[in-house]
């Protein structure tokens, strides 16, 4: 037997140096050029702070659409209006499941009775004062029942009550106001291709029942009551006043998360943190599948 | 006498081929026992203890019979690094009509987990003759601390991103703290020649579960049947070894046979209405394979003369056969990977050794849809034994270490102007929301999802490098 020097010594200096050498390098920066028309860019590197979840939290922005109808009698001929509307809502959570509502008009389309449309121009959509109400969710999850109180929307007037006041006749009347700012009282609509214009008031009294589809999603129908009094008009029948009335069971609302917050839609397309009025138009009411008219609904019960 | 002797190993080789535990990928990446790891993986051809039973069984019938115990453990520097998503490919919201979950909601940030574990366990082994001279038994046994039975996966594609999000090393990571049992028997039918023959065992599960979601208002509300079993699966461990020149002059030829610890089954999930449905109730089939060990050929050439011995090994491993985490041919290559050491006396009673050996990487270049994170490793081994007398028997106490360092590497994802969608059997970088994704309100195509969006965690490269130290202490003793 006889001992063997080794140079361990020289092994360990060899690993010391492989030690050095041999750490993750940096990596590369890679091919792929950077692309700029996805929203969600960069928020990749965080975990969410708040992940998916199939229950509805009802905080955050919303767009609501309903839609209503509206029959009218042309010489003895009952039509039927379809009035989609697009709404803006903010919801804030109460206890024991009452829920805030702050509305804003952002765009009402009608379809034409006997080929003539009214057209809601933009500045009288944005000059409907926002709504406050409140709404009773009894939970969270899809099934849970959705009711809001009666929401009384006016259009050029202040009433000291308003859901039962009687209604301004007349352009002169104090309580009517220039909403729309075109100089003329009341507000502005017009009918046709620019055909003429009238000069209305109008209050609209709707209460909504739904059930939770999704945590993002709410719907069901409602019942409404739409009442226009022509104040004035520019000539033609623009100056008539029509017989109409709002069948029963035939309104229906969505109500959509937007926000892209809890598996949402994001709708905030210029991300300013914020969705408006302009994005929801540009969203429009063709994805909650608006129907036609349907003249039948109108006819009147035997 | 020869006929006896060939009935016993018959015998013997019956006995092993039919009894039962485990894997061997610390024992493979390492080295079997204190000599071995010393000598970076070196040494087959000298091992006649119960680290034979893994290196080359048929060594343990030129040794004496012992037992050994010892403990190891190792620190885990291996990681990889993810390179900076370049802006514009996340997976974009579109709300509930999105063929896959956007990237703002994914559970674990990108890279959080790109560190691969260390580990520690105790190795056990034993070595008897039944007293004879020319026969020996074996079993050898990896028992980690953090537990038996892991069984750990992960994708090694885009659907990592919904799970850990990060690229994991193929080899070095999880696997290598799993349970390991070998058994295997010898016999010398010539004074220079011994045959052996073993089995080594990996865990094998099978799972078959019938779950019952009551109502899709509530997912997190299930009830479930489960039937589950646990076997084992088994591969074969054959070698000779031969000594010439008065046991100077010694060879050993080792093969290991491929080796995969699984978990297989299906979950049949009925959800409350879906009723009636022609998918109803759901299958969800698992192929899992936690661990894969492949075929290799060991070949150890030694010189032994006194107190000195110097070895070199060669190995050749079948990784063209390596199936992944969730089943699949990985398309890995064959390696051969060498070692070389030396071992001498230091002082009466004490030996030292040392070695040097280098395994090169089965794996590609990952410029496609994959991310196997692997490198080319140097293998550095030192290792100590003092021999102790207590109470008149002579006990072997060892120390060792061994440090492998990987050579660093880089991995970029090759730029294509138009990548295919996601789908089984597409190798390249994949597109996970199809450019032709029309949203179901309107029937028009999406302007989000044109161009490629993905959330591959190895998007749009990444490297791999570190270091990994194992280091243990061994007490064998020998008996006759």
């Amino acid at each position: 037997m006889r001992a063997l020097p080794l140079r361990s010594s020289a092994l360990t200096a060899l690993a010391c140096l492989a030690l050095v050498a041999c750490g993750a390098p940096e990596p590369p920066e890679g091919d792929y050029p950077a692309v700029f028309h996805d929203a969600a860019a960069a928020d990749d590197v965080e975990a969410p702070d708040s992940g998916p979840a199939s229950d509805l939290v009802p905080d955050g922005t919303w767009v609501m659409w309903h839609e209503t109808s509206t029959c009218v009698k042309v010489l003895s001929i009952h039509l039927e209006s379809v009035t989609q509307t697009l709404l803006l809502v903010k919801l804030q959570s109460s206890p024991g499941g009452v829920v805030q509502h702050t509305s804003r008009d952002c765009l009402i389309e009608q379809t034409p009775i006997v080929g003539v449309s009214t057209t809601i121009p933009l500045a009288v959509v944005e000059s409907i004062p926002s709504q406050n109400y409140v709404a009773v969710l009894s939970g969270s999850q899809p099934g849970a029942t959705y009711s809001t109180q009666r929401n009384v929307e006016l259009w050029a007037m202040n009433l000291t009550d308003p859901e039962f006041e009687e209604l301004p006749k007349e352009a002169t009347d104090p309580r009517v106001y220039d909403q729309d700012n075109d100089g003329n009282p009341g507000a502005t609509l017009i009918l046709g291709a620019n055909q003429c214009s009238m000069y209305v008031v109008q209050r609209a009294i709707a209460q909504w029942n739904g059930k939770v589809e999704s945590g993002t999603r709410i719907a069901g129908m409602g019942n409404n009551i739409t009442t226009q009094i022509v104040l004035g008009a520019t000539g033609g029948f623009c100056a008539s006043q029509y017989d109409t009335r709002n069948p029963p069971d035939t309104a229906r609302f969505v109500m959509q998360r937007v926000d892209g917050l809890h598996g949402a839609l994001n709708l905030d397309t210029n991300q300013d943190g914020e969705v408006d009025c302009e994005e929801v138009r540009a969203y429009g009411s063709a994805p909650f599948g608006p129907r036609e008219p349907d003249n039948a609904r109108c006819e009147p019960q035997p | 006498m020869r006929p006896l002797r060939i009935q016993a190993a018959c015998l013997g080789t019956l006995v092993v081929l039919s009894s039962a535990p485990a894997l061997a990928d610390e024992l493979t990446a390492f080295g079997a026992g204190a000599r071995s790891v010393g000598m970076a993986g070196a040494g087959a051809a000298l091992l006649d203890d119960s680290y034979a039973v893994h290196a080359n069984p048929a060594g343990m019938a030129f040794g004496q019979p012992g037992v050994s115990v010892g403990f190891v453990g190792a620190v885990n520097r291996l990681k990889t690094r993810l390179s900076e998503r370049p802006a514009g490919y996340d997976l974009p919201d579109l709300g509930a009509s999105s063929p896959a979950i956007p990237s703002r909601y994914r559970l674990s940030a990108r890279g959080s987990q790109s560190r691969a574990p260390g580990f520690s366990g105790f190795t056990v082994g034993a070595t008897i003759s039944a007293g004879i001279d020319w026969l020996r038994l074996g079993v050898l046994a990896f028992i980690p601390t953090t537990g038996i039975g892991n069984q750990n996966s992960f994708y090694s594609d885009e659907r990592e991103q919904y799970f850990s999000n990060s690229v994991h090393l193929a080899i070095y990571g999880e696997r290598l703290s799993t349970q390991q049992t070998l058994i295997a028997g010898s016999v010398r039918p010539l004074r220079w020649l011994s045959i052996g023959a073993g089995m080594r065992f990996a865990i094998e599960t099978r799972s078959n579960n019938h779950v019952l979601v009551p109502s899709q208002a509530n997912n997190s509300v299930q009830y479930i049947d489960m039937r589950t079993e646990t076997g084992v699966d088994t591969a074969p461990l054959v070698s000779a070894a031969a000594r010439f020149l008065d046991d100077r002059l010694r060879f050993s030829l080792t093969w290991r046979g491929e080796l995969q610890s699984s978990l297989r089954g299906a979950n049949t999930v009925q959800i409350n209405g879906f009723q009636g449905t022609p998918q109803y109730p759901f299958s969800q089939p698992m192929n899992i394979v936690a661990e894969h060990a492949p075929h290799q050929l060991n070949l150890s050439a030694a010189w032994a003369q006194g107190s000195f011995a110097a070895a070199l090994d060669t190995t050749w491993s079948q990784w063209s056969g390596y199936r992944d985490d969730t089943d699949r041919i990985a398309g890995f290559h064959d390696t051969l990977s060498v070692a070389a050491g030396v071992e001498g006396r230091l002082a009466k009673r004490s030996l030292v050794r040392g070695g040097i050996g280098y395994r090169p990487s089965p794996v590609p270049e990952q410029t496609g849809r994959t991310n196997y994170a692997d490198n080319s490793m140097w293998v550095f081994g030192l290792g100590l034994s003092q021999e102790v007398m207590i109470a008149g028997m002579t006990l072997d106490v060892s120390a060792f270490g061994q440090l492998q360092a990987a050579v660093p590497r880089s991995h970029t994802k090759a730029f294509s102007s138009s990548s295919p969608a996601c789908a089984d059997g597409v190798a390249a970088l994949c597109d996970e929301i199809p450019d032709d994704t029309k949203d179901p309100a309107t029937g028009k195509t999406m302007p989000e999802a044109q161009g490629l969006q993905t959330g591959n965690p190895g998007f749009p490269g990444w490297s791999s490098g570190g270091w990994i130290a194992a280091a243990g202490v061994q007490v064998s003793w020998r008996y006759r």
